[in-house]
């Protein structure tokens, strides 16, 4: 249902090998970082809409992240330094209503 | 019972066996490292290029101002220069400060406060809980490490058992080729045993019919002279006897005259 507890349906063991999570097997596309400004609405136009695969892209994410600070034999406190400023982030900005109330000036030009 | 099989083999291939997989090649195997290559049989149609097996790296990449990577600020170099990151941070900093988009409320202050005791913390306490806690680690992966290893040791240990098995049964064979020899050699003397004594059985027959026909011959003989003796003294009458003595007289005579 919805793809859940299933292998992408592009994973095909004898090409790809041992599955990693953190690897996308689907059609490449440009990366973000190579698009040209004008190329960009036909770019986002090709992204899925799917929000299954926004959570799949999510998990390759963590997984990325994971292999690259925290899977390393000598990982040190990087990585717990990195989810704390996370973490911060994400909960300064869902609590970012309640902290304006806290503004010093009323007014800013 | 393996072992019988490799006798049968070898007797078949003159003793030289062959192998799937070479012995020697496992046992210059080192304790293996994290570079060390990986042999696995794979698909011919696994693609290595664009999907290569994952390498675990030993450290983590390294980071600016304990959490930001790298390359964040060395994507900024070609056009900003090195400190233009910084900038960066900063100009939005004062602009969201400004703006009190960034509210500097109570939690900022307490915040840095448990910053720099953090910090202070990490400074103080990180060369020994880094040791400590790297020892746990090494201990962790030499034990999972052990695990293959001892794998490959127990697997090493039988290869050599079982080709000195079948080398001790090489010897056996030759024990059995030994006491097959024995055998013949115990044939033969009996063979030749059997032909003396069948010689000696032989000769013995003919000597005893070569004696017979002699007794035979002598006892003729024998009975051949006393029937002749006998039949001379039986055929001399007492005239001829008398005329026997008269003539030797007679000689002894003549021959006393003379």
């Amino acid at each position: 249902m919805f793809g859940f507890g299933e292998l992408p349906k592009e994973y095909n063991v004898k090409i790809h090998g041992p599955y990693d999570p953190a690897v996308y097997y689907g059609p490449k596309d440009t990366p973000l970082s190579e698009v040209k400004l004008g190329q960009l609405p036909a770019w986002l136009s090709r992204r899925s809409k799917n929000p299954v695969d926004w959570v799949r892209a999510g998990s390759r994410g963590y997984w990325r992240w994971s292999h690259k600070y925290l899977f390393p034999k000598h990982s040190g406190i990087v990585p717990v330094v990195q989810m704390a400023v996370g973490l911060s982030f994400f909960f300064w900005a869902l609590n970012m209503s309640d902290i304006r109330k806290h503004k010093l000036q009323k007014y800013h030009w | 019972m393996l072992s019988r099989l490799a006798i049968t083999a070898g007797s078949r291939n003159s003793g030289s066996f062959i192998w799937g997989r070479s012995s020697a090649a496992l046992s210059t195997a080192q304790p293996l490292s994290n570079n060390a290559p990986v042999i696995i049989q794979e698909s011919p149609e696994r693609d290595l290029v664009n999907f290569p097996r994952r390498q675990r790296p030993i450290d983590a990449p390294p980071v600016r101002l304990g959490f930001l990577p790298e390359e964040w600020f060395t994507a900024f170099h070609a056009k900003t220069g090195a400190t233009g990151p910084y900038m960066f941070m900063a100009s939005v900093g004062t602009y969201m400060i400004s703006k009190e988009i960034y509210v500097l409320e109570h939690e900022f202050y307490s915040g840095i406060a448990f910053a720099g005791l953090l910090m202070y913390m990490y400074k103080r306490l990180s060369p020994d809980v880094g040791t400590y806690v790297d020892g746990l680690v090494q201990a962790k992966e030499d034990q999972l490490r052990s695990i293959r290893q001892n794998e490959i040791d127990r697997c090493q240990a039988s290869i050599t058992e079982e080709e000195k098995a079948q080398w001790m049964a090489t010897s056996y064979e030759s024990l059995i080729q030994a006491k097959k020899d024995n055998v013949a050699l115990q044939l033969e003397a009996a063979y030749r045993e059997r032909l003396a004594e069948a010689y000696s059985q032989v000769k013995r027959r003919l000597d005893f019919q070569m004696e017979r026909v002699n007794v035979l011959r002598r006892v003729e003989q024998k009975h051949m002279t006393n029937w002749i003796i006998n039949s001379v003294k039986t055929s001399i009458t007492s005239k001829q006897e008398d005329e026997a003595l008269k003539q030797c007289v007679a000689d002894l005579k003549a021959l006393a005259a003379k």
